[in-house]
């Protein structure tokens, strides 16, 4: 079976990163274990279009009308370490709306809920590993992990690659936002890698009078040249 | 060669846009298999509720009741306000019985992936466990027979008894 390498050193935050204050009692302490042998590698939850709901790819049009916010379109590729396209794989996504509010009764923030957007959905790559929504600009929030904290502008991105081992859950970030150079989360990548999560303005993505478009290209674990066991 | 996109936590509201699996989890008919049933606890022993915890079992596609579900050997099931979860592990036509689980939460920067036998069940044979798993711990990954067909396994992200979480 062929395997998913590990991902480049410097990529992904460490699990404890203390000035995230939850990390501080749900990071493990123990190093992880090697398993050498896992399906992980060659199989993964392949979803169907058959569970894509009608609008799931629109959030901007999953209600009676219109939710408030400023139009946007989200697209991209996604592809592995080597370039090669990631086909046919789920991607979830799911975000606030244009006020800083999730429909999540957790949620307490004082910004109104907007009863016309749920504010999630999904996809499948293409061929290409392309991929595209349309949604509303989430706004930014406050949140208690230190004095006057506030998270920057976010959509949640949940992808499920071509093998379980590229499972990967993330954020994808606004170009611009002030708020990034204050953001523990966003902070807690290595420096070189976390400009990855920053997606791009883009104007051939924009639709004239319509909706700004951003690109967001997304790269997971790729595989081993040789099949092990050779 | 491009640079991997880096993880970041799932964070506090997931919940809506994961329920469709969640829910396709909850009304899927197996019929043959245990339920392992625990709490998501954190380093100070108390309930994470805000936890994501999906259960991957290809082995187990080619069952009946498995196949015909719609995530085919794929399970998401959300912790409740104790920390509680609750899924099934159908036995597979052949091979180890064994499930790997990712868990996903608030303060969680990467996801965990960490894999659950059962102690008392001979296919599924401690025996099985990778041998990269220190002895002293590998109870952490066992788990117990409560009564016919049901196990109880808790998973403690960090601190004293600390489940094994590996790297794949």
């Amino acid at each position: 079976m062929q395997r998913i390498r590990p991902v480049s050193s410097g990529t992904h935050p460490d699990y404890l990163y203390p000035a995230y204050r939850s990390t501080i009692t749900r990071a493990p302490r123990q190093a992880l274990v090697a398993l050498p042998q896992s399906q992980a590698h060659g199989s993964v939850f392949a979803c169907t279009a058959a569970l894509l709901r009608a609008n799931d790819a629109d959030l901007s049009a999953q209600s009676t009308q219109r939710p408030l916010g400023e139009r946007i379109i989200v697209a991209g590729r996604v592809i592995d370490e080597d370039g090669a396209p990631v086909r046919n794989s789920l991607i979830e996504v799911w975000q606030c709306n244009a006020a800083g509010r999730y429909a999540h009764r957790g949620d307490q923030h004082d910004a109104p809920l907007d009863p016309h957007f749920p504010g999630y959905g999904k996809m499948l790559t293409d061929e290409q590993g392309g991929y595209r929504f349309v949604s509303i600009k989430p706004g930014a929030y406050p949140w208690g992990n230190h004095s006057n904290a506030w998270r920057p502008a976010h959509i949640h991105f949940s992808l499920f690659g071509n093998a379980y081992a590229q499972r990967l859950i993330t954020q994808m970030y606004f170009p611009g936002d002030p708020l990034l150079a204050l953001d523990p989360i966003y902070h807690s990548i290595p420096e070189g890698a976390r400009e990855r999560l920053v997606s791009a303005f883009d104007l051939a993505l924009t639709v004239e009078g319509i909706a700004l478009g951003y690109r967001f290209d997304i790269v997971l674990r790729g595989r081993d040249a040789t099949p092990q066991g050779i | 060669m491009p640079g991997a996109s880096p993880s970041q936590t799932i964070g506090p509201f997931f919940a809506e846009g994961m329920k469709w699996a969640v829910e396709l989890t909850a009304n899927c008919p197996f019929t043959d298999g245990v339920q392992v049933t625990g709490r998501v606890l954190d380093a100070d022993s108390k309930a994470v509720s805000d936890a994501l915890l999906e259960i991957w079992q290809p082995q187990a596609r080619a069952h009946l009741s498995v196949s015909a579900a719609p995530l085919r050997g794929f399970q998401r099931v959300a912790t409740d306000a104790d920390g509680r979860f609750t899924f099934w592990m159908p036995r597979p036509v052949d091979g180890p019985l064994h499930a790997d689980v990712t868990i996903f939460a608030r303060g969680l920067l990467r996801g965990l992936f960490t894999r659950v036998y059962l102690n008392d069940d001979s296919s599924s044979a401690t025996s099985n466990i990778p041998n990269t798993v220190p002895a002293e711990r590998q109870d952490s990954i066992k788990a117990k027979a409560l009564s016919p067909g049901l196990y109880q396994w808790d998973v403690r992200l960090s601190g004293e008894n600390e489940t094994v979480f590996f790297d794949i």
